[in-house]
C-alpha cells in the first residue's frame, strides 16, 4: 500500500482515529507507572469496530487493554509462560465474541477482565487435571516442573505488590478478595477456606469493590 | 437458594462457577438494579486491576494479531460481496464435494468414520509442561464408542527434534499401548486414526520417540486426554 493510499484509508476509518488517540495518550504517559484507564467510550468505539472485525481497531484495543489482561491472569496463575497463553486465548476470543458485548453485563473492560479471570481459572483447573492424570498414569514420568521454584518466588515478590494495591481495604475485605481475585477460588470456596456464611463473602468483597473505586491511596 | 442480586461482587471478581456465572449474566441483562450496581463498583475493579497491570512481553502482541490473521473471516462476511478468488470459492468447493462425496458412497475413510460418526465426542489434549516448544494452535482427540476408535488431529505442530517422531498411546489399566507414530506436515498438521481399541476412561498421551517409534514410552507424556 502507498503511503497515499494508507493515509486515505485511515482517513475515513473512524478507528485510526481512536488509534491515533490512544497512541498520543500513551506519548504523554511515558514515565508513569501503571497505565492510565482508556476511556470507556474509546473502548466502546473500538470493542464495537472488533466486532465488525476491523482488525486495525483490535490492534489499538490490544494496546490499550493488554496490560491489565496480561497483569490479571499472571496474579492469578502466577506462571508467565501459561499467563502469556491464556491472554492469547482470551484476545482471541475478543475478536471471536465482540459483537457478544452487551453493554448491560459492564463497561468493555469489565466484560474483558472478567473474561481473562474465568480463562485463567479454567486454565489452572487444566493444569490440576493435568497434573493428576499424569500422576496416575505413569508417575515415573513426571518430573515436577521446574518452574515451580521460580513461581513460588514470583509469588512472594508479588505478595507486597498485592498488599500495596488492597491497603484501602478491611483486613477482612482484603482476605476475600485476595483469596478470590490473585487465585482461582470461587466465592463459595472462599467462605468454605475461610469458615464464613456465602453471604458475608459476598458482601466484603461488594464493599472492598466500593473502597476500591476511590484508588489506592498509595503515595507514590 | 442463592439470591442473584448479591452476586455482583463474585461477578466482577470472576469467582463465580461456570453454572452461576452463566445464570447471572441472563439475570444481569434483565435485572436493572444489578446492572446500577455493576456500574457503580465496576470502577474498583479497573482499579485493582490496573494496580497490577503488567506489560506483556512485546512478542506476544504479534502472536496475537497473528492469531487473528489465521482466523477464517467467512463467519463474518455475510454483508460483503465475493470478490477476486472468493468468486470460484464456493463452486469449486461445491465440485469438489461432487467428486469426493461419489468416491465416499463406495468407500468411507476410516477417519472419518470416527470424526463423522454419531456418537463422536471431541476433547482437547492438554500439554504438559514437558513440551517446550510453541504450543499447537489445535491439538484434540475424536472418540467414538461405536467404531471403537479414536482419531488425533493437530494443528501448528512443531517438528519433533531431528530424526524423531510422536508417538500415541494409549493408557488404560495394563500402561501404555503403542497406538501410532507420527510427524506433522509443513504446516504442523496431521491427523491419524490411532491403532487398537479405543475405550471410554482409556487416557491417550503422546510422547516423542526415535525414528520409527518404540514399543513402550521413553519420553514425557507432551499431549494428553481421557476419552
Amino acid at each position: 500500500m502507498t503511503a497515499l493510499a494508507l493515509q486515505q484509508r485511515r482517513l475515513v476509518n473512524p478507528t485510526w482515529r481512536v488509534r491515533f488517540t490512544l497512541l498520543a495518550k500513551e506519548a504523554t504517559l511515558t514515565g508513569s507507572i501503571h497505565p492510565q484507564p482508556t476511556n470507556t467510550s474509546d473502548l466502546v468505539t473500538l470493542l464495537n469496530a472488533v466486532a465488525r472485525q476491523d482488525r486495525d481497531a483490535f490492534s489499538a484495543l490490544y494496546d490499550a487493554i493488554s496490560p491489565v489482561i496480561f497483569g490479571t491472569i499472571l496474579k492469578t496463575i502466577r506462571s508467565r509462560e501459561h499467563a502469556e497463553e491464556v491472554t492469547q486465548e482470551v484476545f482471541l476470543e475478543i475478536w471471536r465474541k465482540a459483537d457478544d458485548w452487551d453493554p448491560r453485563l459492564g463497561s468493555p473492560t469489565t466484560w474483558m477482565l472478567v473474561m481473562a479471570r474465568r480463562r485463567a481459572v479454567d486454565r489452572i483447573r487444566r493444569e490440576e487435571a493435568l497434573q493428576q492424570r499424569e500422576d496416575r498414569i505413569a508417575p515415573s514420568w513426571t518430573d515436577r516442573p521446574t518452574s515451580e521454584v521460580e513461581e513460588a518466588i514470583t509469588a512472594q515478590e508479588d505478595r507486597s505488590e498485592v498488599q500495596e494495591s488492597l491497603a484501602v481495604l478491611s483486613d477482612a475485605q482484603r482476605e476475600v478478595i485476595e483469596l478470590a481475585f490473585f487465585g482461582d477460588h470461587t466465592y463459595v470456596e472462599v467462605a468454605e477456606m475461610l469458615g464464613l456464611p456465602l453471604g458475608t463473602v459476598k458482601t466484603r468483597m461488594r464493599d472492598g469493590l466500593m473502597r476500591l473505586r476511590r484508588g489506592f491511596g498509595v503515595v507514590t | 437458594m442463592n439470591d442473584m442480586h448479591d452476586l455482583v461482587g463474585p461477578y466482577l471478581l470472576g469467582s463465580l462457577d461456570e453454572t452461576e456465572h452463566v445464570a447471572f449474566e441472563a439475570h444481569l441483562t434483565e435485572c436493572q438494579q444489578c446492572q446500577a450496581e455493576v456500574t457503580e463498583l465496576e470502577p474498583g475493579l479497573a482499579n485493582l486491576a490496573s494496580a497490577n497491570a503488567v506489560a506483556p512481553p512485546t512478542n506476544l502482541r504479534d502472536r496475537v494479531l497473528s492469531s487473528i490473521t489465521e482466523e477464517d473471516p467467512v463467519a463474518s462476511s455475510e454483508d460483503r460481496p465475493a470478490t477476486g478468488w472468493g468468486r470460484w470459492l464456493l463452486p469449486a468447493a461445491a465440485i469438489l464435494v461432487a467428486v469426493f462425496g461419489a468416491f465416499a458412497i463406495f468407500d468411507t475413510d476410516p477417519i472419518d468414520a470416527v470424526l463423522n460418526a454419531p456418537d463422536a465426542t471431541t476433547v482437547a489434549l492438554a500439554t504438559s509442561d514437558a513440551f517446550t516448544g510453541t504450543p499447537p494452535t489445535e491439538a484434540r482427540v475424536t472418540f467414538s464408542p461405536g467404531e471403537q476408535s479414536a482419531v488425533l488431529e493437530f494443528d501448528g505442530l512443531v517438528d519433533p527434534t531431528g530424526t524423531n517422531v510422536y508417538e500415541a498411546w494409549l493408557i488404560g489399566a495394563d500402561g501404555p499401548v503403542p497406538a501410532g507414530t507420527f510427524t506433522p506436515d509443513s504446516n504442523g498438521r496431521i491427523r491419524i486414526r490411532l491403532d487398537g481399541d479405543a475405550e471410554p476412561g482409556l487416557i491417550v498421551a503422546v510422547t516423542e520417540e526415535p525414528e520409527g517409534g518404540l514399543p513402550a514410552p521413553t519420553g514425557a507424556p507432551l499431549f494428553s486426554a481421557e476419552l
